[in-house]
């Protein structure tokens, strides 16, 4: 990563955080590109996730392993670090709240927990709350490179579905394929890519403004449910091409098939560990048995950005992980 | 000739002290029909837009007017991002103000209790409080402008009133 794009992003990260954990970070002279997860709980230690492994900070900044020598995090803090997020208006992030995340400048994703408001069967808000869990943006240009090749077909892209368990990069590398397939290349052209932003990961975007490269010929509907976000899409924005990350109910997959049947090209991400596991799965069984989606990509569980397996509508691989390929991307960022 | 100057000059004086005080009811009401309008807006653009505090702060500074320091200090102020409350910027900045002059007590106060309850709440409550401080605020101005007439009176019949007396006792 670029300094100047570090810089950017412990700007980013600081701003979120009270001044406390500010300087704690700033005495440990942490590379933020490597920083992937801070863990703020009250009364509990100062935790990161750095380079894949996790670790404490002690008063002074220094890593540690042992919990009993590392900062504790009080609850002053944990509500300066909500006012931050919150740009000191809790009011703007009540359905965020209910859904127990929001996403802030850089496209961190911030997940909280406390005490739950519930009306009904509904919840209604959150207070009390003293468990935080900043989960820092990846974007990774480059890292859809050598998969893109097995999804691309004459008339657009084969409907595909990635899976992977949480945590192993399926939604940086749908996000790399959209720019991909958004910008186009000198051999293959630019389509129209529109996406679903649930939960404003892929775009990450801040006051309507995508934080991320998501290309020039892609259009976001941000916040917006996947269901009808996907009908909106079709109806509005002549997409070629729509993207929705993390499918998984039986609304979500009839939405789906009404994009495919509309002629749009679906490109979807949803939790699994293998194909059997999909094909077990209710709501993607019939799917798969019915042979809807052109290619499957198979993250592997446990590694970052890993492809395992490249298959094919029957089932048939096309690219094994066995042969040692990882994602790495031209340029992490 | 001097005496009829000295006379004259005295009594301008104090009619412009009276005018001043005039001015300043003026002022106040100006203001206060000012910050009513600035609640409503934060009021409206919670309920719809659920924009959050610096964004409706930045729109209310580029309206400028009597509180156009304070919506734009305050903005400053959160982007600092050092570390002290909402509260301890609008206090700091609410005294700060120049135009703070023209309120009474009453109205300051309700000035803080207003930053007091802005953007640590649900939207709900957020909504609701906003509602109260309308209505107090409504109350406030409403009594200030049936007490306009009456002020504008006092004020030019007590300081010419003055005028003439000191010129009587000095002259």
């Amino acid at each position: 990563m670029d300094k100047v794009k570090q810089m950017g992003r412990k700007e980013e990260i600081c701003h979120i955080l009270a001044v406390r954990f500010r300087k704690l970070l700033d005495f440990s002279s942490i590379d933020f590109s490597k920083l992937q997860e801070i863990r703020l709980r009250v009364g509990a230690p100062f935790l990161i996730v750095y380079g894949g492994k996790e670790f404490f900070l002690d008063p002074a900044g220094r890593f540690t392993s042992e919990a009993d020598k590392a900062f504790v995090v009080g609850q002053r803090e944990i509500r300066e670090t909500l006012e931050y997020i919150s740009n000191y208006s809790m009011y703007a992030f009540d359905e965020e709240l209910r859904q127990g995340y929001l996403t802030v400048q850089g496209g961190h994703r911030v997940g909280v927990a406390g005490k739950m408001i519930w009306e009904g069967r509904q919840a209604k808000s959150m207070k009390n709350i003293s468990f935080l869990n900043i989960r820092l943006a990846h974007e990774v240009q480059g890292c859809a490179d050598d998969i893109l090749p097995y999804l691309v077909r004459e008339q657009g892209i084969y409907h595909t579905l990635l899976i992977s368990p949480p945590r192993c990069g399926k939604t940086t590398l749908l996000r790399d394929l959209i720019r991909q397939l958004s910008d186009g290349d000198s051999s293959r052209g630019g389509m129209t890519v529109g996406v679903v932003d649930e939960r404003s990961e892929l775009g990450a975007c801040y006051l309507g403004v995508p934080q991320n490269d998501v290309g020039c010929r892609t259009d976001i509907l941000d916040g917006c449910p996947k269901v009808e976000g996907m009908m909106m899409l079709v109806r509005s924005m002549a997409p070629q091409v729509i993207a929705v990350d993390e499918v998984g109910s039986g609304e979500d997959v009839r939405a789906m098939e009404y994009v495919m049947n509309c002629g749009i090209c679906l490109l979807a991400t949803a939790h699994g560990i293998s194909i059997d596991d999909i094909k077990n799965k209710p709501v993607f069984g019939r799917l798969v048995k019915e042979k809807i989606f052109g290619r499957y990509v198979l993250l592997q569980p446990g590694a970052v950005g890993k492809i395992q397996a490249i298959f094919d509508e029957r089932g048939s691989i096309l690219f094994s992980g066995t042969r040692g390929k990882e994602l790495q991307g031209r340029h992490a960022c | 000739m001097l005496k009829a100057a000295g006379v004259i000059l005295i009594l301008f004086g104090c009619g412009g002290l009276g005018w001043h005080a005039v001015l300043r009811h003026t002022a106040r009401i100006k203001m206060l029909a000012e910050l009513e309008q600035a609640l409503q807006y934060l009021y409206g653009e919670i309920e719809y837009s659920g924009s959050d505090m610096m964004e409706l702060l930045d729109r209310l500074a580029a309206r400028q007017g009597y509180f156009g320091d304070l919506w734009k200090n305050m903005g400053d102020c959160l982007r600092s991002y050092d570390g002290k409350g909402f509260f301890y910027h609008w206090k700091r900045e609410l005294h700060k103000l120049g135009t703070a002059g023209y309120l009474k007590r009453g109205d300051m106060e309700l000035l803080c209790s207003i930053g007091e309850n802005l953007g640590n709440m649900d939207r709900q409550t957020q909504l609701h409080t906003l509602e109260i401080f309308q209505v107090r605020l409504r109350e406030i101005l409403l009594q200030a402008r049936q007490e306009y007439g009456e002020k504008v009176k006092v004020s030019g019949i007590v300081w010419i009133t003055a005028g003439l007396f000191l010129a009587l006792v000095l002259v």
